[in-house]
């Protein structure tokens, strides 16, 4: 257990293409946070108080991978050639954005050992099982000693199975799938009640996963959701967005994890969701390419330095223009300035590495008379909402209301570094 | 309408029905692990801007085929081929067979259609470490450099390619182009548009397989720019009033874009009826150089050099993603506080993406652009 890899600061940074020691150094500074960890010392305080995921499972279930898809941008075929069996836990750091921190602690196969260090603190025990490996009963009797355990030490820890690999030849159709958790359910049910357990008296739930596809992101946006203290909140605020401008839906997004950690309370349609994470995708990616700011490209040192100029300028710029005659309050997709204060355009230029910015924003329009709409609203949290065309004309009352929303998501997470 | 024959040759398994799949039947890299290996000869005509049909010929690899290629076959496959698309496959693991066939084809090639374009694909590049890639590559490239001339063939292109990258497009978009005629008057149409736009650059996709087929990019150089300034060059002037025309006000522009447009229900902000799309003459200054650049004088930055391809491949994505969400894909504006991309259905046959970063062009005033240069376009895009 020597080995503490803390991929979540580091790698999962690495998008915005930023190779070097000393960048990935910056990275761990963030502005206007005074207090947050410079280096990933699992016992300091504001690590150690972050709510812990455990991933355990058998061998080769897919813990590493989904550690790796997920958290640092590896693609899923890539985990076919680039990962051996971990030996010993690899514990990561996932802050991007305020309101969603947690630690994944990554164990290896087989391994079901754990005290109150490992169990206390656990929000959740994520179960990888292999779907394409069955039977199951060996590796469901070693699962429920583990859950036995955690329960023990940590009464309030909810078991999330991930029923994982369901892709490939023997899972193409959804009966397969099905068939495949009602098997798995009634095994743990069965073992469960065996040690002595009763399924009714935990907190458990199920999931089909495969990293080759979404549901691995819908699985662990569930697990991540029951993290958030300010859920409720979040659900609420989202609701009133929503009513007031006649959005369809709208979904709050990590855009480095691409997990929604929140949405309006109307009913989840995950293709929905799926598509609003692959905009994501085409949003940073667009991004990466032609908004990245001077270092990352390289320039030459006198290009270099006229740009630093003009970041300084370029805020001020954007008011400057408005003094010929009018304010543009709206622009196609507007900027809100008129909501940012100073201490806003601050924090953006200090950072000017990331090509998510403040003003990182989006549209999307599709045939069907729908519109996607993305915007930045906090650090590598982004708001993405689905509206129909004709209510997507009253654009400055959108973005009016998406500042406001902004700002209370602001005053939440400063309620509570309080 | 012209029918144009393309051969698609190379070793078993070495890749080919993959990569004519995700090109042009919109399969998922992903989708490729599922296809089974080609029978003889498969025909596919798939159609290309509208007008150019390309006739595919996937000939299975299997060394059995061949015989039959080479022999029995030898002209109804090697007669008045335009393109012939040769596949290498990296992870060979018996690469003198490979150019066994390989010399066989050229061989062919030479005596039945001598006016083929080659273009020889070295494929998987993935399965190679990033390290290696390049000296691996090159080493390859040599060796079929050398079988070429052996051959007496000169004219040829080499590429490096992976379904599970960008590189597939660019081989396929240098490929494609290769046969449309006129490519070269649509680029100057795409030059004045991206002069006019005040755009860092202006690319041309085409519209169901996304490949690339023109592009123009700003002068890299800010004095170049400034020199030519607005009055100053009456060409530019001109071509501009045809793309931003007064009367494209308000009525032209439909959808997304009149939301840019201050309307009576919206928030009571008086300033914004000041009118967000720019007329000719704001335009006009807008897109001049104005004295206080030192921002865009060095603005056409150096892009990453497979930023088109890279953008094939995530426009076609996201398009397959809509496909499954049971929408279809229109367009998309992407901006941060550095520049704003607009990707649009543009002509009946192409996409445009225009790039700009200079923050004085207003959004509006460049989706009017667009909208107005549609008409105009779709004269020059070649019919073949
Ligand atoms: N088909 C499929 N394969 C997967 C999936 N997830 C992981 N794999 C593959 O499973 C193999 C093992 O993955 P790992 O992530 O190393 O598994 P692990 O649970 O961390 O293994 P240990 O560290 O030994 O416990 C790799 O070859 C992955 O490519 C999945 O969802 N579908
Ligand atoms: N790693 C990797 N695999 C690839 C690539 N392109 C294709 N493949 C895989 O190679 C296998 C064979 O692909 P096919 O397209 O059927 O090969 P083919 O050349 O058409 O084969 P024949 O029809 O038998 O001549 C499939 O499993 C593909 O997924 C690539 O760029 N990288
Ligand atoms: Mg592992
Ligand atoms: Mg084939």
């Amino acid at each position: 257990m020597q080995s503490d890899e803390y991929g979540g600061y580091v790698d999962s940074y690495d998008f915005v293409g930023t190779g070097d020691a000393h960048d990935d150094e910056g990275m761990l500074l963030v502005p206007g946070q005074p207090g947050r960890p410079t280096d990933a010392n699992f016992d300091d305080p504001k690590v150690a108080s972050m709510p812990k995921i455990l991933l355990m499972g058998p061998r080769r279930g897919g813990k590493t991978s989904i550690q790796r898809v997920i958290f640092q941008k590896m693609s899923p075929h890539e985990t076919l050639f680039r990962l051996e069996a971990t030996q010993s836990l690899e514990r990561a750091i996932v802050d991007h954005t305020p309101l969603c921190r947690f630690t994944v602690w990554d164990f290896p196969g087989d391994f079901y050992e754990g005290d109150e260090t490992v169990f206390g603190g656990a929000a959740s025990l994520i179960f990888v099982v292999d779907a394409q490996d069955e039977p199951y009963d060996h590796v469901l009797q070693s699962f429920t000693d583990a859950v036995t355990k955690a329960i023990q030490l940590n009464p309030n820890i909810v078991i999330e199975v991930f029923i994982n690999k369901v892709d490939g030849e023997l899972f193409l159709s959804d009966e397969s799938k099905y068939d495949c958790r009602r098997d798995v359910y009634t095994q743990v049910n069965y073992e469960l009640e065996d040690a002595g357990i009763s399924p009714d008296n935990i907190n458990i739930r199920y999931h089909l996963t495969s990293i080759y596809d979404h549901t691995i992101y819908e699985g662990l946006s569930r697990v991540v959701q029951r993290l958030i203290p300010q859920l409720p909140t979040l659900e609420s605020l989202l609701n009133v967005l929503v009513s007031q401008c006649s959005m369809e839906k709208a979904y709050l997004f990590d855009v480095v994890s691409k997990l929604f950690i929140s949405t309006d309370p109307g009913p989840v349609d995950m293709q929905s969701v799926e598509l609003c994470s692959d905009m994501i995708d085409v949003v940073l990616d667009v991004s990466g390419i032609y908004g990245l700011g001077p270092s990352q490209l390289e320039l030459g040192h006198a290009a270099a330095a006229a740009e630093s100029n003009s970041v300084e300028g370029a805020d001020p710029n954007s008011t400057s223009e408005n003094k010929d005659g009018f304010d543009v309050p709206d622009e196609l997709v507007g900027t809100l300035i008129s909501q940012a204060p100073a201490e806003d355009l601050e924090e953006e230029m200090v950072d000017p590495d990331s090509a998510y910015d403040s003003e990182s924003a989006s549209v999307i329009r599709l045939s069907n008379g729908m519109v996607l709409y993305l915007k930045e609203v906090d650090t590598m949290l982004a708001l993405v909402c689905i509206t129909r065309s004709e209510n997507f004309r009253k654009k400055s009352l959108i973005n009016y209301n998406i500042g406001c929303l902004k700002k209370a998501l602001r005053a939440l997470v400063d309620n509570e570094s309080l | 309408m012209a029918k144009k024959k393309v051969l698609l040759m190379g070793k078993a398994h070495s890749g080919k029905t993959s990569m004519r799949s995700i090109i042009f039947a919109n399969y998922l890299a992903r989708d490729t692990t599922r296809l089974s290996p080609t029978l003889d000869v498969e025909h596919h005509h798939v159609r290309f801007l509208g007008d150019l049909v390309l006739n595919l010929w996937d000939c299975g690899g299997q060394d059995a085929f061949y015989e039959s290629y080479f022999e029995r076959d030898r002209e109804t496959i090697f007669r008045s081929v335009e393109l012939l698309i040769y596949v290498f496959d990296i992870e060979s693991d018996s690469p003198e067979k490979d150019f066994d066939h390989f010399s066989g084809v050229l061989e062919a090639i030479e005596e039945n259609s001598p006016d083929a374009r080659i273009f020889i694909l070295v494929h998987k590049m993935d399965l190679v470490s990033l390290e290696e890639r390049e000296a691996i590559f090159e080493d390859r490239k040599r060796v079929i450099e050398q079988e070429c001339s052996n051959f007496g063939v000169e004219h040829f292109h080499i590429f490096g390619t992976s379904i599970w990258d960008e590189t597939l497009y660019k081989a396929w978009s240098e490929i494609v182009t290769n046969l449309i005629p006129n490519i070269r008057l649509l680029e100057s149409h795409l030059n004045t548009f991206c002069k006019v736009c005040d755009a860092d650059e202006v690319v041309l996709f085409e519209r169901a397989t996304f490949l690339v087929i023109s592009q123009a990019q700003a002068e890299s150089s800010g004095d170049d720019h400034l020199l030519t300034g607005p009055g100053g060059d009456s060409k530019e002037a001109t071509t501009q009033a045809a793309f931003a025309s007064p009367s494209g006000g308000a009525d032209g522009v439909p959808g997304l874009d009149e939301a840019a447009q201050p309307s009576a229900d919206e928030t009571n902000d008086t300033s914004s009826t000041t009118g967000l799309v720019v007329p000719p003459d704001d335009l006009d200054s807008a897109a001049g150089p104005s004295n206080d650049t030192p921002r865009h004088a060095a603005r056409t930055p150096h892009f990453d050099a497979h930023r088109f391809e890279k953008i094939s491949n995530i426009v076609k994505q996201f398009k397959l993603s809509c496909g499954k969400a049971q929408a279809q894909f229109q367009g998309m504006e992407v901006r941060n506080s550095r520049f704003s991309a607009f990707i649009d259905a543009f002509t009946a046959n192409t996409y445009i993406m225009v790039i700009v970063s200079n923050p004085n062009v207003h959004t509006a005033a460049t989706l009017l652009n667009i909208q107005n240069a549609r008409d105009h376009f779709e004269r020059f895009i070649p019919r073949i």
